[in-house]
């Protein structure tokens, strides 16, 4: 083995790292080379000199003010432990189903509950309510099919509907006051309005290009055709 | 029946901790806390930088005790984390580099020529030693100093089993070209030292 692949494996050959070959081979050739002797003396007592480096010193201490820190640390701990949550909790969309699903079923229920006694409310007037007079009964029907029962329009006040059977009542009498006007009805020789196809059965006149219809009114204290709702 | 090995003995001790035992991490301390001193101390040069990683090293250890995995072994782990610390400090240090920088031409220089240095080797090597370049310094500091496998240095410092080896390599050469002519002005290379090398043969 030459000088220089010998001094390669000095290190290695001091720490005994070399196999039994290597090392029998490199110490073969150091004893025969005085420059690669003394190479091997300086690895060698580097080795050695690094066993006996002196310990680093350590203060009196060390352990009190560690065991001090790790105390903090248990406190700190203790306390998340105690006061909070380790992770926040994830949202997760699946538990409002359960939520929506009672939410739901309460809403319906509480309709169907609270809508009766609204109406009965709105019945049953208080200091505070504004007094509305029931006007649900006031219907008309055609007069040649008093089976077919038109009802007022809702949005109408009562004195709208008042007007209008007024109205009406005054057409009436005054269409059976004309005899020759009945007679053309009755005969069927009237001209239809062009704008409102009327019901079957229903009677009309048109004057100026204004369309009356003819309506028995019904009121639940009269049950005549009289205009007066009550 | 047979006494625990060190490697078992750590394991013990650490089940313990886990358990909230408090003489058994002071006990795991005992044990650690003289070589952690050793590697950082000499990585930091510093005695009181040292001390601060090295109680750091250990508040870590106690932090994470739970997610201690036992397949792997005790000492690598409270390595590996006592040097990540240390190379923590050392990247601080590095961004005051004026200082840094002055401060190695200076111990270079010391090594050099001062009379007053030690003549006993081990303090000559210690010097030395601090100036090496980090990657050496560690890997020397773990192998030859604490004599650690260079398996178990290669877990530490995370790289391949081959650049652990080519890095001690590299330091002993590096301490061997420092120190060579010291030791030959000094005559610190002993006789005994030569006669025992003689009488190997």
């Amino acid at each position: 083995m030459r000088c220089r692949k010998v001094r390669s494996l000095l290190s290695a050959a001091c720490s005994e790292e070399l196999d039994v070959r290597q090392y029998a081979e490199v110490m073969e050739h150091v004893a025969s080379c005085p420059s690669c002797k003394r190479e091997y003396a300086i690895y060698a007592s580097i080795q050695e000199g690094a066993r006996e480096i002196p310990d680093e010193p350590i203060s009196d201490d060390f352990n009190t003010r560690l065991l001090g820190r790790i105390a903090e640390e248990r406190f700190a701990e203790t306390r998340t432990k105690a006061y909070l949550p380790k992770r926040a909790p994830k949202f997760q969309w699946r538990s409002l189903v359960p939520v929506t699903v009672v939410a739901g079923l309460l809403a319906v229920v509480t309709l169907n509950v609270y809508q009766p006694s609204q109406e009965m409310s709105s019945t049953t007037p208080t200091a505070n309510t504004p007094i509305h007079m029931d006007d649900r009964y006031l219907t008309t029907q055609p007069s040649s099919n008093p089976n077919v029962t038109v009802a007022m329009e809702d949005s109408w006040t009562l004195n709208q509907k008042l007007a209008r059977t007024e109205r009406l009542g005054q057409i009436s009498q005054r269409l059976t006051s004309n005899r020759a006007f009945v007679n053309q009805l009755t005969s069927g020789t009237m001209v239809r309005s062009q704008t409102t196809r009327p019901n079957p059965g229903q009677f009309f006149q048109t004057s100026g290009g204004v369309t009356y219809y003819i309506y028995r009114v019904n009121t639940p204290t009269s049950g005549g055709e009289s205009g007066q709702a009550y | 029946m047979s006494k625990p090995s060190e490697k078992e003995k750590d394991y013990i001790l650490m089940r313990a901790i886990q358990n909230g035992d408090m003489v058994a991490f002071d006990s795991m301390v005992n044990r650690y806390r003289g070589r952690l001193m050793n590697v950082i101390g000499r990585m930091l040069s510093s005695t009181e930088e040292a001390e601060d990683v090295v109680q750091e090293t250990f508040v870590r250890v106690y932090q994470h005790r739970q997610s201690f995995n036992f397949q792997h072994c005790f000492s690598t782990w409270i390595y590996t984390i006592g040097l990540n610390l240390a190379r923590n400090e050392l990247r601080k240090r590095r961004r005051f580099k004026f200082f840094e920088i002055s401060e190695m031409k200076g111990s270079e220089k010391e090594l050099a020529v001062d009379p007053k240095l030690p003549s006993r080797l081990p303090e000559l090597l210690e010097g030395a030693v601090a100036t090496l370049p980090e990657k050496y310094r560690e890997a020397f500091l773990l192998r030859d100093v604490e004599e650690m496998a260079y398996d178990e240095v290669a877990k530490i410092l995370d790289v391949p089993l081959g650049t652990v080896k080519s890095r001690v390599n590299r330091a002993r050469l590096m301490l061997r070209e420092k120190l060579k002519p010291r030791m030959e002005e000094q005559n610190a290379l002993s006789k005994s030292t030569l006669l025992a090398v003689s009488g190997l043969f």
